[in-house]
Parts: C-alpha cells; sequence; structure tokens
C-alpha cells in the first residue's frame, strides 16, 4: 500500500516566448501511491489541469515539459515519443474530462468509442470486444447497455454521458484514472451518483486516482490526501483529515473559509480578495503574497520552499519556516 | 488600420492597391499616349517608349493597363457599393421585422444565390445590353444575398441585446433602431465583406469584358484586352500576362485584406494568437 | 428523417419559385423589349404588335407567368429563335459535356485539396502549411480566364503537348476527347481545389481542437488515426457541404473556361447564344444552372443528413 506508482518530481511546464522561456508550472513534485487518491485543488488558473495533461502527455503545443521527471514505476514517462506515450495512454493512464457533452466523438456509437479503447491495448477478438463493452456500460450503471451500446453521444443525457466517458476509461482497467473536475458540469444530484459511483469503482478495483476539483466538498468525499495548488505551485499537502481540522497555508486557510456552511449562509461569502497572478509577470517572491493577509516583506524576496511539517505533510509559507 | 499597416502581408496589399488607385486616378500625367492612340506598330515587345509593348493595332499596353485600371476599380467599387446598400437595407428589414416577410426576403435571397455569379450577371447584361452602368448593376445584383445574410445575421443577435432593448423603450422608432443602433454594431463583418465582394467584382467585371459583354471598345479593360491578347499568345505573350496579372494581383490583394481584416477584427481570433 | 426530408424539399419548391420569378422578370421587366431584341433594329410597328401577341406579351403579367411555368412543368423551355429548335434538346445535349468537367474538375480539386488540407493540419503553423496557404492563395485569386491562357500558353504553345482546345467525341475518337479534356479540367480543378483547401485547412484546425480528440488521444489513439479516423469523419460533412456549394462557383468558371477552349457546353451554349440574341435559349440555360445548383444544394443536405448522426435520428 505504500508502493508509488506516480512520482513527479521537480514537474516545470511551460512555453517559449521568443527566447524567454515561461513556467506555468513550477517545480511540482508529488506521488501517487497504489490504491490512493490524490485530490489537487486550487483556483481556476493554478495549474492543477496543467498538471494533469502533462502526466498524460497531452499537453499541446507549444506547452512542453521543461524540466522534471514523471514516472509511472519504472518508467520515465517525460521524453517517450508520441508513439511509445500511446502504450500507455489509455492502457495504465486513463483520464475524464469536465465536459461530458463535448468530450465524446458526436459521430460514433457510445459503444465503438468503448470499443476503440479496447481494441488498441488489449488483444482481444470483435466478439469479445463487444462482450466486454456492454459490460463496461453495466458496470458504470448505464441501463439497458445492450441498447446504449449502438446510441450516439446526442442521444445521452450529461450524467449517461459522463458514464459513458467513463466506462472509456476503465476499458483496459488503468493503474491510474486521472479525473479532472469531472462532476462539475453536472447538476447537484447526477454529480452524487456519479461521484458515488467513482468511489465503488475505485473500491473494486483498487486503482489509483487523480481527482482535480476547485470543490472542498467533493475533495472531502473522494481524496485520501490533497495537494493545494497555487500560481502555478504547490504550497501545501497533507491528508485530506488534517487539511480540514487545520490548515496551515493562508491560501488554504481561504478556500476553506470560502465554503459556503449552515452557519455562515446569513452572511455575505467570502471569497479570497484579488485575482490569480499572471504566470508572465515574474516575481521574486511568494505568488500568493499580494493576496494573502499576513503578508510581510520578506514574502516578496523568495519563493519560500515546500517545508515538511511531520511525516505526511508539508506547507510552503514563511509563518512555519 | 495602424495595426494592418504593421502585418507586412497586408500592408503590401495595402500598398500595391494604393499604388493601382494611384496609377488609374493619374493615368494621363503618367503616359504621353491616350489610350486609344495609335502610337506605335502592333504586337512591339517591351520598351522604353512601350513599356509592356504594344497591343494588336499599336496601342500602347501601360497606358491601356493604367485607363482600364479606372474602369476595373469604380465598376468593382460601384457594384460593391450597390451590393452593399440593397443587401443591407434587405437584411435589416428581414432580421428587424422576422416572420412571413423574413420568410419571403430568405426565400427570394435563396433564390438570388442559386444562380452563379457570372451566369446571373451574364444574363442581365445580355438583357440590358452591355455597357458600364449596366455592368455594375449587373455584378452589384450577384452580390446582394451575401451582404443581406450578414446583415440579417447580426441583426437577430443584436435584436435582444440590453442596448437594442434600452433605445426602444427610450421611445426610437424602428428605422432609428436599425439604422443608428443596430447597423454601426455590425460594420466589422461587414467591412471585411466589402473587401471580399470588391474582389470578386473586379474579377466579374473582367471576366464579363473578357467575354465581350462587359465594357465595350474602345474604352479598355483588363478583362477585354486579356480576350485580344488570347489570339496573339506566341507573338506576344507578355501582352496577356500583364494583362492578367493586373486583375491577379488586384484581386489577391483585396482578398488578402479581406483575410487580415477579419483577423484583426474578430476578437476570437485574437486571442489564439 | 422523414419530415427533415419533407421541410427541405418544401423548401427547395419555394427556392425554384423564385428562382423562376426572378428569371421571368429579368427576360420580361427589364428595360429592352424582347420583341424588339427578337426583330433587330427598325422594325414596322405592325411587326412589334404581331410578335408580341405571338410571344403573348400583350397579356397581364401574371397571366404570362403562369403560362410560362404550365409550358416549363411540360417540357416546353420555348425554342431558340435562330433554327427552331426546341431549347430542352438544345440544352440536353449540352449538358453532359459540361457535367463532364465539372464532375472531373471537381475530383481533381478533391485529389489536390485533400492531401493538402491534411499535411496544413497536421503541420499546422509551420512552414507546410504557410507554403500551402500561399499556393492556395494564388488559386483563391487568379482569374480562370487567366489561368486557361496560362496553361495553354505552356502546353499547347510552348510545350506542343496538348490542343489549346477544341472537342472531339468520346465514341469517335476517345484519344483526342482525352487530351482536349486535360487544360479545361486543371482550370477548373485548381480554382476550385483551392476554395476546397481553405474549408479543409479550417475545418479541420478547428475540429483538432474539440474535447473529444483530447479524448482519442488520452485512450492512446495513434495521431494518423486521431486524423484519419477522429477529425475526418467530423470534417466530411463539411467538405460535403463545400463541395455542393461549390458547384455554383465551378458553374461560373465554367462559363470562361468552356469558351477558351471552345468546349461545346452548356456555358459556351449560353455564350454564343447571347451573341447570336437567342434569349429562349439564354433563359433555359440560366433556369437550368440555378435549378442545378438548388437540386446540388439539396442533395449535399440529403448526404450529411445520412452521415451526421445529429441529423439523422432528430
Amino acid at each position: 500500500m505504500n508502493e508509488s506508482l506516480l512520482d513527479v518530481n521537480s514537474l516545470t511546464v511551460g512555453y517559449r516566448d521568443g527566447s524567454r522561456p515561461i513556467s506555468i508550472l513550477n517545480q511540482v513534485t508529488f506521488r501517487i501511491r497504489k490504491g490512493e487518491t490524490l485530490g489537487i485543488v486550487g483556483e481556476s488558473g493554478c495549474g492543477k489541469s496543467m498538471t494533469s495533461l502533462a502526466v498524460m502527455g497531452l499537453l499541446a503545443s507549444p506547452l512542453q515539459v521543461q524540466e522534471g521527471s514523471i514516472r509511472l514505476e519504472e518508467t520515465e514517462l517525460t521524453g517517450l515519443s508520441a508513439k511509445q506515450m500511446n502504450r500507455y495512454r489509455g492502457k495504465d493512464l486513463a483520464m475524464i474530462f469536465q465536459e461530458p457533452m463535448t468530450s465524446l466523438n458526436p459521430v460514433f456509437t457510445i459503444g465503438s468509442q468503448i470499443e476503440e479503447a479496447l481494441a488498441i491495448h488489449l488483444p482481444l477478438s470483435r466478439s469479445e470486444v463487444r462482450k466486454r463493452a456492454i459490460e463496461l456500460l453495466q458496470l458504470v450503471g448505464i441501463p439497458s447497455p445492450e441498447k446504449r451500446h449502438g446510441d450516439y453521444p446526442h442521444q445521452l443525457s450529461g450524467g449517461m454521458r459522463q458514464r459513458a466517458m467513463i466506462a472509456i476509461a476503465l476499458a483496459c482497467e488503468p493503474r491510474l484514472l486521472i479525473l479532472d473536475e469531472p462532476t462539475t458540469a453536472l447538476d447537484v444530484t447526477i454529480q452524487a451518483q456519479i461521484l458515488e459511483l467513482l468511489a465503488s469503482l475505485k473500491e473494486k478495483s483498487g486503482m489509483s486516482m487523480m481527482f482535480i476539483t476547485h470543490d472542498l466538498g467533493v475533495m472531502m468525499k473522494m481524496a485520501d490526501r490533497v495537494i493545494v495548488m497555487y500560481g502555478g505551485r504547490i504550497v501545501e499537502t497533507a491528508p485530506i483529515a488534517k487539511l480540514y481540522e487545520e490548515p496551515l497555508h493562508p491560501y488554504t486557510q481561504g478556500l476553506w473559509k470560502a465554503i459556503p456552511s449552515a452557519d455562515t449562509l446569513n452572511q455575505r461569502l467570502y471569497s479570497i480578495p484579488g485575482t490569480v497572478p499572471d504566470p508572465r509577470e515574474e516575481t521574486p517572491g511568494c505568488r500568493f503574497a499580494g493576496r494573502c493577509p499576513h503578508a510581510r516583506q520578506e514574502c516578496l524576496a523568495a519563493v519560500p520552499p515546500l517545508v515538511p511539517m511531520d511525516e505526511d505533510r508539508s506547507v510552503a509559507c514563511i509563518l512555519y519556516s | 488600420m495602424k495595426k494592418l499597416w504593421k502585418d507586412p502581408s497586408s500592408a503590401f496589399c495595402l500598398s500595391f492597391l494604393l499604388l493601382i488607385t494611384l496609377l488609374a486616378l493619374l493615368a494621363p500625367l503618367l503616359t504621353p499616349y491616350r489610350y486609344d492612340q495609335i502610337a506605335a506598330d502592333p504586337l512591339l515587345g517591351a520598351s522604353w517608349s512601350h513599356l509592356f509593348g504594344t497591343d494588336e493595332i499599336g496601342r500602347d499596353i501601360f497606358t491601356r493597363i493604367v485607363y482600364a485600371g479606372q474602369v476595373s476599380l469604380l465598376v468593382g467599387l460601384c457594384s460593391t457599393l450597390i451590393a452593399l446598400l440593397f443587401g443591407v437595407v434587405l437584411g435589416l428589414v428581414s432580421g428587424y421585422y422576422g416572420g412571413a416577410l423574413d420568410a419571403l426576403i430568405s426565400r427570394f435571397l435563396d433564390g438570388l444565390l442559386a444562380f452563379p455569379s457570372i451566369i446571373l450577371a451574364l444574363a442581365v447584361m445580355a438583357v440590358l445590353g452591355p455597357n458600364i452602368y449596366n455592368a455594375m448593376l449587373a455584378i452589384g445584383l450577384v452580390s446582394v444575398p451575401i451582404f443581406a445574410r450578414i446583415t440579417r445575421g447580426s441583426v437577430l443577435t443584436m435584436k435582444s441585446r440590453e442596448f437594442v432593448e434600452a433605445s426602444r423603450s427610450m421611445g426610437a422608432g424602428d428605422g432609428r433602431i436599425m439604422f443608428g443602433v443596430i447597423l454601426p454594431n455590425s460594420l466589422s463583418p461587414l467591412l471585411v465583406q466589402f473587401s471580399l465582394t470588391f474582389a470578386s467584382a473586379v474579377l466579374i467585371e473582367a471576366g464579363l469584358s473578357f467575354l465581350g459583354l462587359g465594357v465595350q471598345p474602345p474604352t479598355p479593360s483588363w478583362g477585354s484586352m486579356l480576350n485580344a491578347a488570347k489570339s496573339y499568345l506566341t507573338i506576344s505573350p507578355l501582352y496577356s500576362i500583364v494583362a492578367g496579372a493586373a486583375v491577379f494581383l488586384t484581386v489577391l490583394c483585396l482578398n488578402l485584406l479581406g483575410d487580415s481584416l477579419r483577423d484583426h477584427l474578430d476578437p476570437r481570433m485574437n486571442k489564439r494568437r | 428523417m422523414v419530415p427533415m426530408i419533407a421541410r427541405k424539399l418544401l423548401e427547395l419548391v419555394l427556392v425554384i419559385f423564385f428562382v423562376t420569378l426572378i428569371v421571368f422578370f429579368t427576360f420580361r421587366l427589364l428595360p429592352g423589349d424582347p420583341a424588339l431584341l427578337k426583330l433587330g433594329q427598325d422594325p414596322t410597328p405592325e411587326a412589334v404588335a404581331a410578335i408580341r401577341a405571338e410571344m403573348g406579351l400583350d397579356r397581364p403579367l401574371l397571366s404570362q407567368y403562369l403560362h410560362w411555368i404550365g409550358d416549363l412543368v411540360r417540357g416546353d423551355f420555348g425554342a431558340s429563335s435562330l433554327d427552331g429548335k426546341p431549347v430542352l434538346s438544345l440544352l440536353a445535349e449540352k449538358v453532359p459535356k459540361t457535367l463532364e468537367l465539372a464532375v472531373l474538375g471537381t475530383l481533381l480539386s478533391l485529389f489536390i485539396a485533400i492531401p493538402a488540407g491534411v499535411l496544413a493540419a497536421v503541420y499546422r503553423y509551420s512552414w507546410v502549411d504557410r507554403l500551402m496557404r500561399s499556393v492556395s492563395l494564388f488559386g483563391f485569386s487568379v482569374p480562370a480566364y487567366w489561368l486557361a491562357i496560362l496553361l495553354m500558353l505552356i502546353f499547347a504553345y510552348k510545350v506542343h503537348l496538348l490542343p489549346a482546345g477544341g472537342y472531339a467525341s468520346l465514341a469517335e475518337n476517345p484519344w483526342l476527347h482525352l487530351k482536349g479534356l486535360v487544360l479545361p479540367v486543371l482550370t477548373v480543378g485548381i480554382i476550385n481545389a483551392a476554395q476546397v483547401f481553405r474549408f479543409l485547412r479550417s475545418g479541420m484546425l478547428d475540429i483538432v481542437n474539440q474535447d473529444y480528440i483530447r479524448t482519442a488521444r488520452a485512450k492512446g489513439v495513434s495521431e494518423a488515426l486521431v486524423i484519419g479516423k477522429h477529425v475526418a469523419r467530423n470534417t466530411l460533412p463539411g467538405l460535403v457541404t463545400v463541395v455542393t456549394l461549390n458547384f455554383s462557383l465551378l458553374l461560373s468558371g465554367m462559363v470562361i473556361t468552356e469558351q477558351i477552349f471552345a468546349w461545346p457546353g452548356l456555358g459556351w451554349l449560353m455564350i454564343q447564344s447571347i451573341l447570336s440574341r437567342d434569349y429562349e435559349v439564354v433563359q433555359g440555360a440560366v433556369l437550368l444552372s440555378a435549378v442545378f445548383i438548388v437540386v446540388m444544394n439539396l442533395v449535399g443536405d440529403l448526404i450529411n443528413a445520412m452521415l451526421d448522426p445529429r441529423i439523422k435520428y432528430n
């Protein structure tokens, strides 16, 4: 259980603006253990989606990995050719995206889109592929899977499409499933159903998950351990329970305060003042300093390193160093 | 506009179009010959006194090219203006009032659009008789539907916007709203289309003249010059190359200009860069 | 799908109604009395009155129009004023020759544009893409008559490889027929290819950035299959639309191409008829080409309805 599945080390992602390299993701280091669900949380633009795309090798040009390593057990994924990477994508690594309405190809049937993933990676006959696709539809809770197999995406509701996406992702029993805001686009009731489905699927398969969301409530349900990202860097990492009981980084504290709860219902909803900084503007110090209630002069001097506080939590803030 | 000058390809196009316009406007000052003057022996090659040589009856080709520029640009401009005027009015009315009137106008425009452009222009010219004014009318008619569609489209997206509602609540009449509020806000796609239609108008005018059904001799036109040049391809290839290149470069520059106008005016395109 | 076809057919009838109206008014109402045009210069008033009565020009417009439509529906497109031959049979004789050019030109343009479009989309924003776009801009702006003349200059006069024009029947002299086809088909095909390429490039770039393409990549689908299957299949409906819409442009270019290469098709007939003031034939040719375009657009819509499940199952 303590074995690493994915080791990401000093990952830096960005693009070149003329001769100047611009980094959007900076020195991101984390690991996901076998069977663990790692949550990544942060505002939009903090780099959480980019982290997941980098792991999948799906960064769109001109973005590229500028530094660091991504290891899946013994295999270094950075630097693999597209062809080599395709052996892992869909097989060991699978991903579910935010927008179920646009993430399925409108001109192919649901069934054929699941079968495609199977046929690429597994040595199965046509009839076996079909049988497995129907099993998968059943597994993700799509009613009358035999019939739905021949349906096109536009014939399904948003929740059903996301279930179909999950079926595609699970087709080859991946070791790591990446979920990028998988329920954000869905109605609240559907959201709960999908989360429940994901939890039970994980239970059955023992795969690892990387769960990206900006919703801490969802995180509480799904994640074992959480990393909090801000401005392209990790600012805090801790088990979800510890993060809930005692958030250390001022940004994490702000995130918790921004959740509406029963006793704050009548007050004005708190939001962290200011906005996420532009990655093109280089600042020497802590990127959160401009919005931080505890900011001091030293904050602007250097980027605070991620410092371990105890055996399973670290924080990047001078308040704790 | 400043941005256009910074982009090398659109700067080139603007300069070329300006050059062509200046050449056409200043034609009498630029050349010692009249366009219908027999200045030398027929079908001479290029020389200092006859930059592009002489044509089949000995007129100076350079002179005729610049004078023909006047005709082509004038016909292109006027027919595009005609198309713009009728297209915008039809589009405004059909988009603004909607309902049966919209359906009627839209089907009429579909009908108009069904005719291949040169074929419709030819038919109109055949009936009206070939001369420069009828050419403007015929070519203008061909391009009415595209302007109407663009205008109708932006009226439909604009009709429900707040500022239109606001001016209505302040008592602005239909005409006021259409021409004073909606039209000024849909200028950019019309401007892009103006450039593209100008290009196709020049192309069609030269095509009609090439077929002998546009501008009539002795008035020079790039199209009719090309038609004459066709018979002397082996003796004087320069003749047909020059006449064709004049049309080609003008049309190319207008198209390129339309493209870069679209890039600069369309906010979605800017974001991608 | 059936209600969709019914709706499209109804639209087709409406558009064709407007097409006939436009043709009718163009040839009846615009200045230039058809009777005078028919008689030529300085006719006697009696002759004018006689011919007006014969042509039905003294009746009210609506009755003239209905009469004309009635004739059209019965297949009576009038008769040539030159030799009295029925217009319909004149047209019928020319249509296959024009269609031959149109179909071959379209095929050639697809043959050029599809590989070019795919390359430009795969190597987007690279020098390959820029080169292809520049070349296509040439094809987009070059006048058909100039391209035809340049091709003629090179292949007929410099290299003496191909005839500068003319038509030989396929049955009597197949080799000459084919040789005569090359330059007109090249002219039409190159210009059309530029249009198709411009669409393909922008259409494919649009689709490459769609979420479902990212899904395909996440499944481990190879780049070749991403383009060849997922992108291509989604570009297809747009391609069908462009090809069918381009028939209008193709016919325009054909009028001039046929004239230059003396290819006796519909466009050639139209020009000859205009020059000899044979208006019944001109009218027939204009009407026929417009109806052809309308029908082609319907065909495009129907093909797309079968290609796109979102239309098919609604």
